[in-house]
Order: structure tokens, then C-alpha cells, then sequence
């Protein structure tokens, strides 16, 4: 019996490779799609589990309230959080800190040197914490003299040519360091960046450094630690708030500290990708909403394959109707039929999922290199990803084939042995309602595209608010007078400024001060720039004046009894409680400023300093986060408050000043590698994880709109084909060409515009929430719904045309023929 | 005002050249009532296709209503089609989705008339096939004597000027068949031209002539009634 089902399954497919190349395709692209976006997700949900026993591992973080404003989730700590850790609490096994430094540092072997931004200054103890896949040297240790240094095989290939350097010597900022481990390069599914990492016993090291500016105030570090076997965070956790209290001891500090709450948190290491984003991230975090967004996705394009499989084996049914009759005559019971065909439907599975299986390796490195990821496809040696692909075709094969297997062997045998088609009743409605879903899938996926990437076009252009076109930023630790007008002098530049990390880098750093105004106090960002920034980007006051280098008042003056003069922003002006720009003008601020990094800071008095100007609100930062209420000042040329050169450039002439750039880098630098990159590249790094959401999306549309498209091209053929005998009647009755063109295709147009009326309210209801993720976005144009619904049209049209006009062109006596 | 003369038509298929018509040359005039005879495959049905348009012959001349259709493009026949012709087929031919008054008026939608227009003679040609009770219902719901009266509906609506029947009676009953000829008979009685295919005997004597056909050859007419 088996036998008999599997020669006619087979037979049948061969016999109608049109239609089974067709449903097999959109299978095998659908899974393809499927497969690739569930090893997106997975990976996701994979980060740092790389590290042995990740479950005892936490990084600490901070929450930082403030009266009346947002918490601050910060993933950075002070510097003395890991060693007070380790004294309070017995549970804790070891404790380490990571710092990045803020200025990339140089490295270099022989002749050959080279930026290394990934490199992280780490405690002794931090492999100990999180030991990795080792391929040279005993990692354990490798930290512990203060000229150790760890690379990953990659960097040990840099600058040595070979993956086992142990003992040989690199220059870190010209000091000496020695190999003393090679590490596998680290998975892409971790939150970590750092690609080398150096002993922070180092007398040069970051942390070195940062050790002698400690304050529990100063975030700077990145806090990880390791529990004992057997020790439960639980017992950990109801003794932090005291922990706090003993060591932060905020009310020693100014105004703003002593009425600051902070919650110090451990965090899973395997949590920490999908925590909402944080300050001092070293990744964007990953979306949980946008993570299950996208594997709804990839569930929507298999549905869309499935549905073609529904519609084609059930508008074919009337095919195999003499089969069935024969088949019923001889005895076959329904099951029996159900049996066959779901059995069909399963050998078109198996052939789709091998089809797909090929097609995602094919993909699979294109993939990963647009999410700038290392995802694997071993499902020969994952025994839990063979199984879940198993699983799934399973589930395809019997929820796709279900339905068609029913209507299949329900013909009854005397109405289909007659001859003629059989009724087709029920199954044109169930087929109207599928196609019906498909191109609500293929709407909807197409606004999701169009409306992702108009908000990342807005976030990069408009949003801002800056005329960054041309703009070059040059990293420089500190920015200097000195450096600044030498720059100016190179021929094409037109302007040039420094400015502070709290300005260019708000995401990363900011600078919160108490300010006191009129007797009230409001919480305001605290943002050094350089005479002159504003012009670098096109920025005009909207009342009072920008700083003026020729009054040496404007600028910050060390000893000073006054803080510098301030600009402020429009939010800044509505925080405040003005009605108008103007109004803010010469009032008096007072706020505090710590004038000297290289002293702990947070005793620092408040000074008074007055508003000279107004301007619109802009940011270097993300379009999800508000622009903050911002004094902008003249601050001192020192380390953070100076990190970068802003310099315009004539747009004709960008090669020659770019050259001219480097030779004044070199005379004032010296060797140090210039940093340099353009301002528009450099906010991309904002949105990579939005123009890869945008990207994965688009490529959904695509595949689920071709595979759609693979599908309607059959249905079409199939359903032209079965109105022969009503195209014969009407041309008979006097119809010409264009009247039945314009039947066939008013029938594949109907289903579009019902698809909208699903597709609009469902995409206006998601993607409204998706916008209101962002504290500035575009809003959801009308246009953008036409447009979504046009394409659909525009495929069902193309995809129907052809067999349309030929059934339309045919001679209508074929049509009539019933002897 | 029909006339063919020497019209030939081959059917080719890979292998074989069928002849379906054999040099046929006749004239029908304006109201007659011919019935056309003959066993199975004597190309009665291809006679028809091409009286009607639907069919072009091979070699030979056909004069419709005083034109020679012969090179006509496709665009003109649909437009004489359109304003000339009614079929009515053995096997009825109505769209299963279309309602019985839908199925009538798609004579009608390709003249472009007016939608009330339309509506009243739909109603009018109905009422004259005994069937407007039924012109809600779908055509599987109907007899099939009251599918072939719709069918009949459908070639009246239109005022054509010629009635092709390719064996209207042949999968009726008797009294439905007498019914379908009822109505065809009073058509040539109002002075529209019916050309019929037929097996039955005792329908082609309702007709004023009666041509029988073999091997796609003329090889006999009778004149029957005057």
C-alpha cells in the first residue's frame, strides 16, 4: 500500500514539475530564511556563554536616581567597587575590573605599529573571573606581573605573524609588555570588545591611573566578579543597599550627590546582551522585543511558504480527483487518503528542508557578515539544532498538509469518476483567505522595511540637528589650542574646534550637575566645547551670542572665583521655566565644576556664571534618549573635557586636507597613529543595530515577497487555466482581450486590497510601538501605506499578467470544446 | 445574409491533418430556421464555430451579414460577435459563479449598455424563458432543463440577429428539450435567424430546412416547412 502511495507521491511530483518546483522553492527559501534568523535569535540569546561556568560570574552595575529624573543605568563603576566587593563578601571568589582606555593607545612591534582602540587594561584576577579558550601560556596567571599582556590569536597574528608569541615584546604607548597567553579570538556572542588585554599593575596602565582620581563618584570601570561554588547571589543581594551606604557615602559630596540614590546590581554575565541599553556599554544591547519582532519574521515567511503549499495542493486537488475516486472505489477508507497525503506533503518537506539545509550554508557567510557576527551552522554536530530543524519540518508538514489532505479525500467517488472537475466549493474560500494572509505578511513586511529605515535615515540626518557634512573628528588626548590652529592652517579647512566626551559622547559619558537658578534647582548636563564649535556645525543662537575667542572672559580661567559664561539649549530654557530664549538671557547659574581631573572630584564649591545665548537643541547621541537640559561652557583644554577636534572641510578639496591633516598630526603627535574619521560615519555606529533590524527585515520582505510571488505565478496558472471554460462563454458573449485581462486580474486584486485592511492596523500598531522606542522619530506617513500596498499590487500584477494574456489572447472555440 | 463558399477547415495536430470541413458552400437567409445534421466528427460543431466567429476557416470565403469576415482581426469578430450573435450549447456553458441573472447579463456587459437598461432586459428575457423566479440562484442549483432556459435567456438578451444552438436538446429530457425548441422556434418567429445542431429527428422537423453533414461534406438538404 505504502508502495502504491509513495510511486504516485513521486509520480505525481515528476509529472507536475511546475508546480512542484514551485511549492519545493518557496519551502526551501522559506526555511532557508527561517533557519538563518533562528540562528540570529539563538545567538542572541547565547552571549558570554562561552565562559566556563558563567552561572557564578556577575558583572556589578549601577542604577543612579536623581530627584525627578530618569535612573541612569550605568555599566560602569567606580574603581573601588571590585576590591570592596572582595573584603565584604565571603561569597565572592574573585573580583576584576576592565577599563577601555578613552584614547586609543598605540602598539607596536619592530617597524609595525598600529591603534588598538579594543584594548582593555584588566585586573589580575580577571581571567579567574572569566577564563576563555586558551591556545598559548597558562591564562590563570597571565595577568599577574605588571608587564603581562593577553592577545587573541588574531592580534598575536598582527604583530607576530604566528599564534604562540609566549615572552616576546610589544610596545604599548612605548612601554615594554611580554606575551604571556594567547587566546582563541573571542566568540562575536559576547558583550565583551577588548581584543588585547594588558596587566592593569601596569604603572601606565589605565587603571593606574584612574586608581590615583578614585571617588565612589567617578564611573569608570567595568566591575566583574566570580562566586564561590555553591555561593547563591540571593545571599548577596539584601546586604548591598548597607554596602552602599558604607562605602559610597554620598552625603561627604556636593548638592547633587547627597540627594542621589545608587543601587549597586550584579547582572548575570549571560544577561547582560539583553539588558535594556546601559552608559558605558560596550555593545548595543540586544532588543528582546526586537529579538522576538524578528523571529516573528522568520515565522511569517514560513507561513507564507506554507500557505502556497495549502493553495497549490488544494487548487490541484481537482487533479488527482480520479485518483482519489479510483482509489475509494477499490476500498481506501479516508483515513487511508489522509494518510497519503500527508505522507506527500511530508516527502515535499524533506526535499524543501534539504533544499533549505544548502541554501542557508550558501547564505550563512554573507549573513554573518552583515550582522558582523561568527554564527555557526553545525547542525551535523548540534544535536539540539538537528532536532529543532527536525521539529519544525514536522510541524510544517503537518499543519501545511493537513488541510489539503482533508479536502483531497473528501471528493466522493461517484461525483469525480463521472468526469468534469470537482466541486470546489468550500476550498476557493479557504484559498481566497490564505492568499488573503500572504499579502497581508507581505504588507505589512514591507512598511516594517520602509519605516525602519526611514526613522535610521532620520536619526542620521535631520535628528541631530547639525550640519555634519565634511565634518572630520580627530581623536586627541587632550585636544589642544596648539593643535587646533595648526589644523586650521592646512588649506580646505574651514573651521575647527575641540569639545569635550560629555558633548560628543553623551552616550558614553556625561557630566551632571546640580545647578542652582533663580533659587531653584534643576538637574542640567554639564557640556565643555571650544570657541567656536557651535560654527563647525552650522549652529545659530536663537537669542543672546555664541563665545566669542576675542573676550577671554567667555572661556574657562583656572583660579577663577566665577564659572565661565554659559549657553544653554531650548530644553534647557523649558526646564528652566522661561517663556522665551530671550528670556533666559543674563540670568545667573550657579553649578558646580571640577576643574582638574587629576584630583578626585565632588567637593569642588558651586559658582555662579551667567547665560550669554540660547541655541537649538542637537546631539552627538542616539535618537532613543532625550536630549538632555545642557549648559554649554569653555572648558579647560585637560583629558575628557577635550577628547576631540571637530574640523570642516571644503568639500572640493578633502584629499589635500586630509593630507595636510596628517603631516600637522605627525610634527605635533609625533609616532602616535592619528585617529581620524568622518563625523557621518562615525554617528553610524549609533544605528548598526537598526540597519541590521532594517536589513534583516528588508531581506524578509524580499524572500517572503518572492516566495509569495514563486506561489501566485502557479496559483495563477492554475486558476486562469480553470476559468477556461467561463473565458470561452464570455468572449463567446463578445468579450475582448482587455475585458478578460481585466477579470483575471481584478481577481488577484481583490485579495491585495483585503490583505490591507489586516496589514494596516496591525503594522500602524506595531510599528507605532517600535517609533515610540525613540525619543525622536519620524511619524508614520500615509504615504508609506499606498506605497506598501502599491508593491503588492504591482507583484500580483506581474506575477498574473502573463498567463492572463495569454488565456485572454486565446481562441474562445478551445474553450468550448466538450466532445 | 450568411453565405459560405468553398470554406475548408483542417485541424493539424503533430502527425496527422484532420479535414473538417470538406468544401462546404451554403447560403442561410435572414429568419431562417435551419437545423444541421449528421453522426459524430461530420464537423457539425466546426460548421457552427465558424458561422460564429469563433473559428476562422482555412481556405474559402464566409460573407456575415454581408461582409467578408475572412482576415478580420480578432478585434472586429469580438465586436461582431458582440453585437450579432447568440450561442446556446449542449452543455449549457454558464459560470458556476455567477447567478442566473449575472449569467444572462454578460451578453449584455460587453456591449457596454447602461446598467438599468441591462437590468430590465435581463428581467425581460427571463420572463420569456419561464425562469425569473430562479434569477437569484446559482446555475448548480437549477435542472438542467432550467440551466439550458437560462442559457437560452443569455442568447436572446442581446437582440442578436443569428441564434447558433450546437445540440441545445442533447442532454435534456424530453419535455425539457420541447421546451428549449418552444422557445428557439418562436425566436425565427420573430425573425431571428437560428442555426442548430441536432441529433434528434423530431427537433431538426421543427426546423424550415435541414442540411446533414458527412465527413465535413454538404451531402444533403431539405427543405421542411415553408
Amino acid at each position: 500500500m505504502f508502495r502504491s502511495y509513495f510511486a504516485a507521491a513521486l509520480r505525481n511530483l515528476a509529472r507536475n514539475r511546475l508546480y512542484a518546483g514551485v511549492t519545493i522553492a518557496g519551502l526551501a527559501i522559506g526555511f532557508a530564511a527561517a533557519m538563518l534568523i533562528a540562528l540570529f535569535v539563538r545567538d542572541e540569546y547565547s552571549y558570554d556563554r562561552f565562559v566556563p561556568g558563567n552561572s557564578q560570574v556577575y558583572r556589578v552595575s549601577e542604577s543612579i536616581l536623581n530627584v525627578g529624573e530618569r535612573a541612569i543605568e550605568s555599566d560602569v563603576t567606580p574603581m573601588m567597587l571590585a576590591p570592596a566587593l572582595k573584603l565584604d563578601f565571603r561569597q565572592v571568589q574573585y573580583a576584576a575590573r576592565l577599563s577601555t582606555a578613552n584614547f586609543p593607545p598605540s602598539v607596536q612591534r619592530g617597524n609595525f605599529s598600529a591603534a588598538e582602540p579594543n584594548l582593555g587594561w584588566a585586573d589580575q584576577d580577571f581571567f579567574r573571573v572569566m577564563p576563555m579558550p586558551t591556545i598559548a601560556g597558562d591564562l590563570a596567571g597571565s595577568l599577574d606581573a605588571p608587564d603581562s599582556i593577553v592577545l587573541t590569536r588574531t592580534v598575536a597574528r598582527k604583530y607576530f605573524g604566528r599564534d604562540a608569541p609566549i615572552g616576546e615584546a610589544l610596545l604599548v604607548d612605548k612601554h615594554p609588555m611580554r606575551v604571556t597567553a594567547v587566546l582563541e579570538d573571542l566568540p562575536s556572542n559576547t558583550h565583551l570588545i577588548s581584543d588585547i588585554f594588558a596587566s592593569g599593575r601596569s604603572p601606565y596602565s589605565a587603571l593606574t591611573h584612574l586608581q590615583q582620581v578614585d571617588t565612589p563618584l567617578n564611573n569608570v570601570v567595568a566591575t566583574y566578579v566570580r562566586l564561590r561554588p555553591g555561593s547563591s547571589v540571593s545571599t548577596i543581594e539584601p546586604q548591598l543597599p548597607g554596602f552602599v551606604r558604607r562605602h559610597y557615602a554620598l552625603e561627604r559630596y556636593n548638592s547633587t550627590w547627597a540627594k542621589t540614590k545608587i543601587i549597586v546590581r550584579p547582572v548575570p554575565l549571560t544577561a547582560i546582551h539583553l539588558r535594556p541599553s546601559t552608559q558605558g556599554a560596550f555593545k548595543p544591547a540586544g532588543d528582546k522585543t526586537v529579538i522576538a519582532a524578528i523571529a516573528g519574521v522568520g515565522v511569517l515567511v514560513v507561513l507564507v511558504a506554507a500557505i502556497n503549499f495549502i493553495t497549490l495542493m488544494t487548487a490541484r486537488a481537482g487533479r488527482r480527483a480520479v485518483e482519489v475516486g479510483v482509489r475509494k472505489a477499490a476500498g481506501a477508507s479516508r483515513r487511508d487518503l489522509i494518510v497519503q497525503f500527508m505522507g506527500e506533503a511530508f516527502l515535499y518537506v524533506v526535499f524543501a528542508v534539504v533544499f533549505a539545509i544548502a541554501i542557508a550554508e550558501l547564505a550563512l557567510p554573507a549573513f554573518n557578515a552583515l550582522l558582523q557576527r561568527r554564527i555557526a551552522f553545525d547542525y551535523a554536530t548540534d544535536p539540539m539544532l538537528a532536532a529543532g530543524i527536525g521539529v519544525a519540518a514536522l510541524l510544517v508538514a503537518i499543519l501545511a498538509g493537513a488541510y489539503p489532505a482533508f479536502v483531497l479525500s473528501a471528493f466522493r467517488p461517484a461525483a469525480v469518476l463521472k468526469g468534469g472537475l470537482p466541486p470546489t466549493g468550500g476550498g476557493v474560500g479557504v484559498r481566497q483567505a490564505l492568499v488573503i494572509v500572504q499579502f497581508a505578511v507581505l504588507i505589512a513586511l514591507v512598511l516594517g522595511a520602509i519605516t525602519i529605515a526611514r526613522q535610521t535615515w532620520y536619526a542620521l540626518n535631520q535628528g541631530m540637528r547639525l550640519d555634519k557634512d565634511q565634518v572630520l573628528f580627530i581623536a586627541a588626548s587632550p585636544c589642544t589650542d596648539r593643535l587646533r590652529d595648526a589644523v586650521l592652517t592646512v588649506p580646505g579647512v574651514q573651521r575647527a574646534a575641540c569639545a569635550s566626551a560629555s558633548t560628543l559622547l553623551p552616550s558614553l559619558s556625561n557630566i551632571l550637575d546640580d545647578s542652582v537658578i533663580d533659587g531653584r534647582h534643576e538637574t542640567m548636563t554639564i557640556a565643555p566645547v571650544d570657541f567656536g564649535f557651535f560654527e563647525v556645525y552650522g549652529l545659530k543662537p536663537l537669542a543672546g551670542r555664541l563665545f566669542d575667542r576675542s573676550r577671554p572672559s567667555d572661556g574657562f580661567l583656572a583660579g577663577s572665583e566665577v564659572n565661565p559664561p554659559v549657553v544653554i539649549n531650548e530644553t534647557a530654557v523649558k526646564k528652566l521655566g522661561y517663556t522665551s530664549p530671550q528670556a533666559a538671557l543674563g540670568h545667573t547659574v550657579m553649578w558646580h565644576f571640577h576643574a582638574d581631573p587629576t584630583t578626585a572630584f565632588g567637593q569642588d564649591p558651586a559658582r555662579p556664571s551667567q547665560i550669554i545665548g540660547v541655541i537649538p537643541d542637537f546631539t552627538f547621541g542616539s535618537m532613543r534618549s532625550p536630549i538632555e537640559a545642557t549648559l554649554y561652557m569653555v572648558g579647560p583644554k585637560v583629558s575628557y573635557y577635550s577628547i576631540a577636534l571637530s574640523a570642516k572641510l571644503d568639500g572640493r578639496r578633502i584629499p589635500e586636507s586630509l593630507a595636510g591633516i596628517d603631516r600637522v598630526w605627525k610634527r605635533i603627535e609625533g609616532d602616535a597613529p592619528i585617529q581620524r574619521v568622518f563625523v557621518t560615519l562615525f554617528t553610524l555606529r549609533l544605528y548598526i543595530d537598526t540597519i541590521i533590524q532594517g536589513a534583516l527585515i528588508t531581506i524578509a520582505a524580499v524572500v517572503a515577497l518572492s516566495i509569495a510571488a514563486l506561489g501566485l505565478f502557479a496559483l495563477s496558472a492554475y486558476t486562469t487555466e480553470r476559468r477556461t471554460k467561463e473565458i470561452g462563454i464570455r468572449k463567446a458573449m463578445g468579450a475582448d482581450t482587455g475585458d478578460i485581462l481585466r477579470l483575471l486580474i481584478w481577481q488577484f486584486t481583490k485579495p491585495v486590497l483585503w490583505a490591507n485592511l489586516i496589514a494596516w492596523p496591525v503594522s500602524f500598531l506595531v510599528l507605532t510601538g517600535w517609533l515610540g522606542g525613540f525619543a525622536y522619530h519620524v511619524d508614520l506617513a500615509p504615504w508609506t501605506f499606498a506605497a506598501a500596498a502599491g508593491a503588492a499590487l504591482v507583484i500580483a500584477w506581474a506575477t498574473v499578467f502573463v498567463h492572463a494574456l495569454r488565456v485572454a489572447r486565446a481562441k474562445p472555440v478551445g474553450a468550448l470544446r466538450y466532445e | 445574409m450568411l453565405k459560405l463558399t468553398n470554406v475548408c477547415k483542417t485541424y493539424r495536430t503533430t502527425d496527422i491533418e484532420t479535414l473538417a470541413l470538406d468544401d462546404v458552400s451554403l447560403e442561410i437567409g435572414a429568419g431562417e430556421f435551419v437545423a444541421i445534421m449528421g453522426p459524430s466528427g461530420c464537423g457539425k460543431s466546426t460548421l457552427l464555430n465558424v458561422l460564429g466567429l469563433l473559428d476562422s476557416p482555412t481556405s474559402g470565403a464566409y460573407e456575415f451579414f454581408g461582409e467578408d469576415v475572412a482576415g478580420y482581426p480578432e478585434k472586429t469578430l469580438t465586436r461582431l460577435r458582440r453585437d450579432k450573435l447568440g450561442f446556446v450549447f449542449q452543455s449549457f456553458n454558464l459560470i458556476d459563479d455567477l447567478t442566473v441573472a449575472e449569467n444572462v447579463e454578460v451578453a449584455l456587459i460587453y456591449r457596454r449598455d447602461a446598467g438599468g437598461e441591462r437590468r430590465s432586459r435581463v428581467a425581460e428575457a427571463l420572463e420569456r424563458v419561464g425562469i425569473a423566479h430562479r434569477a437569484g440562484h446559482r446555475p448548480q442549483q437549477l435542472s438542467g432543463g432550467q440551466q439550458q432556459r437560462v442559457a437560452v435567456a443569455r442568447a436572446l438578451v442581446s437582440r442578436p440577429k443569428l441564434i447558433l444552438a450546437d445540440e441545445p436538446t442533447g442532454n435534456l429530457d424530453t419535455a425539457n428539450g420541447e421546451a428549449v425548441m418552444a422557445l428557439l422556434t418562436q425566436a425565427a418567429a420573430d425573425g431571428v435567424t437560428v442555426v442548430m445542431v441536432t441529433h434528434s429527428l423530431a427537433h431538426a422537423a421543427l426546423a424550415q430546412r435541414s442540411i446533414k453533414l458527412l465527413d465535413g461534406r454538404v451531402v444533403s438538404e431539405t427543405l421542411l416547412a415553408a
